[in-house]
């Protein structure tokens, strides 16, 4: 009876660890959500449309200038659907050429991976290799980090810039352009004034999922 | 019969109890192995920072595990001085615009474009058995002095796993035919010389792994070639620059 016992114990667990393998847990890596919208760098109108150069011929383009703001932040809305933070923002400043003094905010995740990079142009910035978290949560929360300042770039013949301002751009990622609310620049160049910067309308937007 | 009874009862309930456990053991047992069961990730919201030891391995699982590294990083004094023959400081604000920047002496009427066909030019910006992993994001900016082209600048984004670490990352490409002077903030310890197909190069590690600013500037003899790179590695950028200066 005993051997009998042992026996039905030993086809039991082989029969019970064969339905283990045949019916596992359903093993779900729950995917996370990501947004981030950013805004006006700048309190100052917007003075260009969507363009690349805002100079005659106007070229149509990936970016948005906003009038002197002096300061310039990285503002943005970020979301995420487990309600932690969004991302971080990661600042990189080049200075190549005299004509461009370039700060650069690169959006990665908080795992490090790199999704999207915004450029503020004529913006001279101390804060080159700096890190911030991009707040997200639910709803969407807001971050504004202070990245630089507004310079003075030569002016024609040396330079092709005019008056301060900031150029505002999206120079990596795929970054969505709000083309609703913001003009293209053959409706809004030189002397465009529409739109208040600020917290206003967001300019670029990135999703993404991890 | 009632003996036979409580033995098929018994044999009854062994065969629940080890059959149910077995099941368990073996589907807890796949959990733990799978792939798609990690650690930390991105749902979970970042420590704070400075209780992680720099100098330790980092853990890279941990969201935001690079932050202390590149706060280390920020709080060092930037380099300023000449590497491979390139100036690497800021400009001086204070000099008058016309006798700085854009065109080079004796040349005026600097004009932006932004036109893809700058690249069938010298300065053009090929990038040979990279074109599918390193794509161009946008148009590329050039200045040209008495039409003359003097500079092009273009931002690129690398592919993931592409530019030698996991995720995507970023490269923005500067040539200019008259300047030796560049200016990315950083310090002394991430700078060094070496040489890109034979000339003379500047360059700059990331921080850490393929975290934090990368850059690599090669000495044209009549201008440079910079390589500014985000999530990619150094040897990434050089093996970039070495095919465009083919």
């Amino acid at each position: 009876m005993k051997r009998f016992s042992l026996t039905v114990a030993f086809v039991a667990m082989v029969v019970g660890g064969c339905l283990g393998v045949l019916f596992p847990t359903k093993i779900t890596h729950a995917s996370t959500s990501y947004s981030v919208y950013v805004y006006p760098g700048g309190n100052g109108y917007q003075s260009c449309g969507w363009h690349a150069t805002c100079l005659s011929p106007y070229v149509s383009g990936a970016a948005l200038d906003f009038e002197d703001p002096t300061w310039v932040y990285f503002r943005s809305y970020g979301s995420s659907s487990t309600g932690s933070v969004a991302g971080q923002g990661r600042i990189a400043y080049i200075n190549s050429d005299q004509c461009h003094h370039l700060t650069y905010v690169d959006i990665y995740d908080v795992l490090g991976g790199y999704h999207a990079e915004v450029l503020y142009e004529h913006v001279s910035s101390g804060y080159a290799g700096y890190s911030f978290w991009i707040n997200g949560g639910i709803p969407a929360s807001t971050t504004e980090y202070y990245v630089g300042q507004t310079v003075q770039e030569p002016t024609a013949p040396t330079c092709p810039f005019t008056a301060k301002h900031v150029h505002e751009q999206t120079t990596g990622g795929g970054m969505s352009l709000n083309t609703t609310d913001y003009l293209d620049v053959a409706y809004c160049n030189a002397s465009c004034h529409l739109l208040k910067g600020n917290w206003n309308y967001w300019v670029f937007s990135k999703l993404w999922v991890n | 019969m009632k003996t036979r009874n409580v033995q098929l009862a018994a044999i009854c309930g062994v065969v629940l109890v080890v059959g149910t456990v077995a099941f368990l053991l073996v589907r807890t047992s796949q959990r733990g192995t799978s792939a798609g069961a990690v650690g930390p990730g991105p749902d979970a919201t970042p420590t704070v920072a400075d209780s992680v030891d720099p100098l330790a391995s980092p853990d890279t699982t941990k969201p935001g595990w690079y932050v202390p590294y590149l706060a280390a990083d920020a709080a060092e004094p930037q380099f300023q001085g000449e590497i491979a023959g390139i100036q690497i400081k800021p400009y001086d604000e204070s000099v008058p615009a016309d006798e700085a920047g854009g065109c080079p002496p004796g040349t005026k009427s600097l004009r932006q474009l932004f036109d893809d066909s700058v690249n069938a030019q010298p300065l053009g910006i090929r990038l040979g058995r990279f074109a599918g992993s390193v794509r161009a994001a946008g148009e590329p900016e050039a200045l040209e002095c008495d039409g003359q082209l003097v500079s092009v600048v273009q931002n690129f984004d690398v592919q993931p796993g592409e530019g030698g670490g996991a995720g995507a990352g970023s490269v923005r490409i500067f040539r200019s035919l008259h300047l030796h002077r560049f200016w990315v903030p950083a310090p002394a310890g991430r700078w060094s010389e070496g040489e890109v197909g034979g000339r003379r190069a500047a360059s700059l590690e990331p921080v850490i792994g393929t975290v934090g600013t990368s850059a690599v500037i090669v000495n044209d003899s009549d201008g440079y070639t910079a390589l500014v790179g985000e999530g990619v590695t150094n040897e990434f950028l050089r093996a970039v620059a070495e095919e465009i200066e083919k």
